[in-house]
């Protein structure tokens, strides 16, 4: 078993990267505000990798995703995948490099069209790139092989199947182009426990099969912690704290990933809880100066109200803190 | 002790344009004064269903409830004139659903329909109806409560008007709350803030009964649990008990597609296939087909429920016996 990231240079690598939606009052009104959704963040994923996102609602993971597919536009930063640019690039240049990075999405009811048989959904995209070698039956069936469903599949609509099975559809339409990094944007958040776990078996042995990387973008910490290389906690646009999963996940820096892990249900650990944070998760339509997460924070003191933390590295960990100083905590 | 609810044998289908279909079939248990009991199961097993049987919401036709009892106080909640059903419903028990059924009306203000609950119970004033409206609003954590009681339902986010609604259902100081995937849309954080409520309401000698398929929810606020699958229970016991030693093999199923109960990394061990659709139910166990136990007798009889002791039950022929372990 190979290391994971240990080429030396990642896969993807994202600079500051900010998206910001205007907010407009009326169609002829000028914009004064914007929703800063994500909010300056860098990140790096490397070859065969899974980097698990984590964050309540509004956070910006969602947006983040998106943003590297060129989904949302993004406002400011770089995007650099295999070293090229992809905020910059001429659309020609960026449409060669699509397949490589391909996403699935959390519904799996809206997200395949519901007038396309399965054979044509899942070879849809082998045709579009001209990429498709032999015919498409051919390859519908060896790509639905890999996901587990049987032939017969190909002639059927995305109204006979499943939840679960609907999710293999789309993974059996991101590999036909063979990807080398996939967005997984709650994935297996709408599916039930036990069809929940086929699923990230499936994702496992992919990974293996095709030396994919992953960005897991969830909710769901114990799924994250499970899937994941490494793992990145995001509160209102703006990455809390990153580094290693068992890191993270069993000595929380940041007091939100503390609370965060605190507040998560896990059968068999003892059911007193000791961080209640209060309030609600803020608005990142002008968000509050400081530190993001000051308002909720159990432990604030008066320079987060002020200034933003400076990174804070301890190991392979970054965290954003000003209780975390420049040296070994 | 006489338990406060005692469901016996509730048997309820529906028709659907290919035949009849069996939603909840012959399910009896009972929830005892001060307890959490946890009603657990996938999508499409039938505790949604059961919880609205219980207050008869299901809506008749399509739906039908066959057979069996519901008694709370000692008293038959099927059989009661629909009068005195809905003094209870509301009071005595109130309930916690996602459907539009239940879910709060677009055209009044959360105020308004918070102060409505309060004054069709209790021979109160606008003014405090208002006042214990907007106090509510704070407790279940929501943000300028005073402002937000002039908002109508679409004005606030998913999350928002759960909260809402669990604060409707928890204000008249209900015997019984019955309470349908309560906090699923609701962010982790905000949930624990919730579950503090909801533990405050049971030391205060309210009954919870929690529908939910999330296992985490159930560890961390019940004391007791129930498990169906494809409309049958097929274990029940205290949340210890059912943890660390599940009988059936669906429980077991259940637990080891949990991440968190598998080492990190790893393969999960999953349920192979799917659940079946209810019109294509297996004759004898519904779960036979996808059980790694299943011999001849689970596919032509149907497994009932039995009693091990210390309220433990299960509906496996392979229970109690050595080939179980």
């Amino acid at each position: 078993m190979n290391n994971p990231g240990s080429q030396t240079a990642p896969l993807l690598e994202i600079r500051n990267l900010k998206t910001w939606f205007p907010v407009r009052r009326g169609i002829f009104s000028s914009v004064t505000r914007h929703v800063r959704a994500v909010d300056g963040v860098s990140l790096s994923i490397g070859r065969q990798e899974t980097l698990g996102l984590v964050g309540e609602s509004g956070c910006g993971k969602t947006t983040l995703g998106r943003t590297l597919l060129g989904l949302d536009r993004a406002t400011s930063g770089q995007v650099l995948f295999d070293g090229k640019d992809l905020l910059t690039l001429p659309s020609r240049a960026r449409q060669i490099l699509r397949p490589r990075l391909q996403m699935i999405f959390q519904d799996p009811y809206s997200s395949l069209n519901p007038r396309m048989t399965i054979k044509g959904i899942v070879t849809e995209g082998l045709v579009e790139h001209r990429l498709l070698r032999g015919t498409r039956e051919q390859e519908a069936i060896r790509l639905l092989g890999e996901v587990g469903l049987p032939p017969d599949a190909n002639y059927r609509y995305p109204f006979e199947f499943s939840g679960g099975q609907r999710q293999r559809i789309s993974l059996a339409r991101v590999l036909s182009l063979r990807p080398e990094f996939i967005v997984c944007d709650e994935a297996v958040s709408a599916l039930d426990v036990s069809v929940q776990a086929q699923m990230l078996n499936l994702l496992m042995d992919l990974k293996e099969r095709h030396a994919l990387s992953y960005l897991f973008i969830s909710h769901d910490l114990g799924v994250v912690k499970h899937i994941s290389d490494r793992v990145a906690v995001m509160y209102l646009g703006h990455i809390v704290e990153e580094g290693r999963t068992e890191e993270i996940m069993d000595h929380p820096g940041h007091p939100y990933t503390q609370a965060l892990i605190d507040a998560v249900c896990i059968p068999g650990r003892p059911r007193r809880r000791k961080i209640i944070l209060s309030g609600e998760i803020p608005s990142p339509i002008n968000p509050p100066p400081g530190c993001p997460f000051h308002p909720r924070c159990p432990r604030v003191m008066d320079v987060c109200r002020r200034e933003y933390p400076a990174e804070c590295r301890q190991g392979t960990r970054r965290v954003y803190c000003h209780l975390c100083g420049p040296k070994q905590e | 002790m006489e338990p406060l609810l005692k469901v016996e044998n509730l048997t309820v289908s529906f028709q659907a344009d290919e035949g009849r279909l069996q939603a909840v079939d012959g399910v009896s248990f009972h929830i005892n004064r001060g307890e959490v009991l946890g009603l657990v199961g996938e999508s499409g097993c039938g505790k949604s269903v059961t919880a609205h049987s219980l207050v008869r919401l299901i809506p008749s036709p399509p739906g039908r409830i066959e057979a069996g009892s519901v008694r709370f106080d000692g008293r038959d909640l099927l059989a009661l004139p629909i009068e005195e059903l809905r003094q209870i419903r509301g009071r005595a028990i109130s309930m916690i659903f996602q459907d539009p059924l239940t879910a709060l009306s677009p055209l009044h203000r959360i105020g308004a329909q918070l102060a409505e609950t309060l004054q069709l119970h209790r021979p109160i004033g606008r003014r405090e109806a208002w006042a214990i409206g907007e106090d509510w609003l704070q407790r279940v954590g929501i943000p300028d409560p005073a402002e937000r009681l002039f908002a109508y339902p679409h004005q606030c986010s998913g999350g928002m008007r759960q909260r809402v609604m669990i604060a409707m259902a928890l204000m008249l100081n209900p015997d019984l709350v019955i309470a349908d995937e309560p906090t699923t849309a609701l962010d982790v954080t905000i949930q624990a803030q919730i579950f503090e409520l909801m533990l405050a309401l049971k030391r205060r000698d309210s009954s919870i009964l929690l529908i939910t398929h999330d296992m985490g929810v159930v560890w961390e606020l019940c004391s007791r649990m129930i498990v169906m699958y494809a409309s049958r229970i097929v274990e029940e016991g205290s949340v210890p008990d059912v943890f660390s030693a599940p009988l059936h093999p669906y429980t077991r199923g259940l637990l080891s597609s949990m991440p968190s109960r598998q080492q990190r990394g790893r393969r999960l061990e999953a349920i192979p296939g799917q659940v079946p659709s209810p019109m294509q139910y297996p004759r004898g166990c519904h779960f036979c087909d996808r059980c790694p136990l299943a011999f001849d007798r689970c596919r032509v009889e149907k497994p009932e429920l039995a009693g091990l002791g210390e309220g433990r039950r299960v509906a496996c022929f392979r229970a109690g016996t050595d080939r179980c372990k």
